[in-house]
């Protein structure tokens, strides 16, 4: 990819990592993503805000020929995928100077190895001039570490927001042009990594609301020109409204599970509520985390492994109390052989969510008519308690 | 109600500070304090919002 300018002397230094298919080891990537630098030119020093992954560094390297001299590299985030190639940039340019945040410090030199004699901290709410060009630096704690800061440049009312707002997205397209495919992008980045953090995340968007940008150029996926929809988006997301809507993971190893689940996808249905099913033997775990973004209620479906649930449900349910998305309900289903501590086990992996929980149906063997009656019964009592619920939108 | 900040896991984000001053503030080292013992009543609620708005968790309360 070549340099592209969104400004005048503001250019995108974009790499864009198309194989890429996991992320932490952890996060599935279905469209690849890309890893975004910004090159701000002023009439009197010129500055690099992140950098690229390492695996990608000789791609930044090559579309930095030209640039002659860079005086700031501005970390907003010391992960690897956007600080990992500072070093290289520090060494080519020695002049250069690394701008971050207090917290970003500590986890540049412990983390990246970049000497501290480099680094000039900024505080919150700091300006450092470039000429005609101004960075002024926000501090936007836990977007997704507690070190993130954002950078303003007023003159070009440009908001450069680091992982915050991000897309894993892998394209050419320099700006949003498809919303619908980037708004689910945003919104996997947002569940899979800053939910956990919603209440700080609300009094961020707050705090960049100061900033009268037009511009959201983030670090991952396409520049907004026109944010309103990611902002809104981000409002929708963080807030304390839930939908009408069921999360059910589950799996079924011999049938049983699967037919309580599929009826009681039925009668949620019947009763007007949507829901969000996932098989975990095969399902994305970013989907999942996407529909717990909205979702009022948690239902585990599960078969009995020995005496304890399924492990994929330990694992599905521990992804779900580290996200701390907003449900308030949770019932649990499912069936076993002779005996079952599936219901305490699930129950104690979920500390975290504050939850009520509406009914479980556990049944021994094949489901019967009687174990149906009590799904529906389940459904009912769920479709009941979101409509009295003030919070759920029904 | 007592608060307690947990000063090992504590990064300093400063959130706790923020929503509940009554009861938070930050120390010469950067990290979260409880700054007063027992929890005034009108500051209880707050206090709970700080307490699992903390990204860390490391803040626990006694009732």
């Amino acid at each position: 990819m070549h340099a592209r300018e969104i400004r005048r002397g503001i250019e995108v230094i974009a790499t864009v990592h198309w194989e890429r298919r996991l992320f932490d080891s952890l996060i599935p990537l279905p469209d690849g993503t890309s890893y975004n630098a910004y090159l701000v030119r002023g009439s009197k020093g010129t500055a690099l805000l992140d950098s690229t992954d390492p695996e990608l560094r000789g791609e930044l390297l090559e579309q930095l020929q030209g640039v002659e001299r860079i005086d700031y590299v501005v970390s907003h985030h010391s992960e690897q995928d956007h600080s990992g190639t500072i070093p290289d940039v520090l060494e080519r340019y020695p002049e250069a100077k690394v701008l971050c945040s207090k917290k970003a410090e500590a986890l540049l030199t412990t983390h990246l190895g970049v000497a501290a004699d480099r680094i000039r901290v900024v505080e919150d709410g700091e300006s450092v001039s470039l000429g005609d060009k101004t960075l002024q630096f926000v501090y936007t704690p836990w977007v997704h570490w507690p070190e993130t800061m954002v950078t303003y440049v007023p003159e070009d009312r440009c908001l450069f927001s680091c992982d915050f707002f991000g897309s894993h997205v892998a394209t050419t397209d320099l700006y949003v042009t498809d919303k619908a495919r980037v708004y689910e992008a945003a919104k996997r980045y947002y569940a899979e990594i800053m939910m956990p953090f919603r209440t700080v995340i609300q009094r961020n968007l707050d705090k960049i609301a100061d900033c009268p940008f037009d511009v959201i150029a983030p670090s991952h996926g396409p520049v907004y020109d026109d944010p309103g929809f990611i902002l809104d988006a981000y409002r929708d997301w963080v807030s304390p409204t839930m939908k009408n809507e069921v999360v059910l993971p589950y799996i079924s190893m011999h049938g049983s599970t699967e037919r309580m689940v599929k009826h009681l996808i039925d009668a949620l249905a019947r009763q007007g509520v949507t829901v969000h099913a996932f098989d975990l033997a095969v399902t994305d775990i970013g989907k999942l985390a996407i529909a717990l973004v909205d979702a009022a209620t948690l239902i585990v479906g599960t078969p009995t492994v020995h005496v304890g649930p399924h492990p994929a449900v330990y694992y599905a349910a521990h992804l779900a109390n580290l996200l701390k998305p907003k449900l308030k309900y949770a019932a649990i289903v499912g069936s076993y052989g002779w005996s079952s501590k599936a219901i305490e086990q699930i129950a104690g992996l979920i500390p975290n969510l504050k939850v009520d929980v509406l009914g479980t149906v556990l049944h021994k063997g094949l489901p019967t008519a009687a174990t149906y009656a009590e799904l529906d019964a389940l459904a009912a009592a769920v479709a009941k308690a979101h409509r009295e619920d003030e919070s759920v939108s029904c | 109600m007592k608060a307690r900040v947990d000063q090992g896991t504590c990064t300093g984000c400063g959130i706790c500070a923020e929503i509940c001053p009554a009861v938070f503030e930050m120390g010469d080292d950067d990290l979260a304090k409880v700054k007063i013992d027992p929890v005034p009543a009108d500051a209880a609620d707050d206090c709970r919002e700080a307490a699992e708005s903390c990204p860390v968790e490391a803040i626990t309360i006694e009732d």
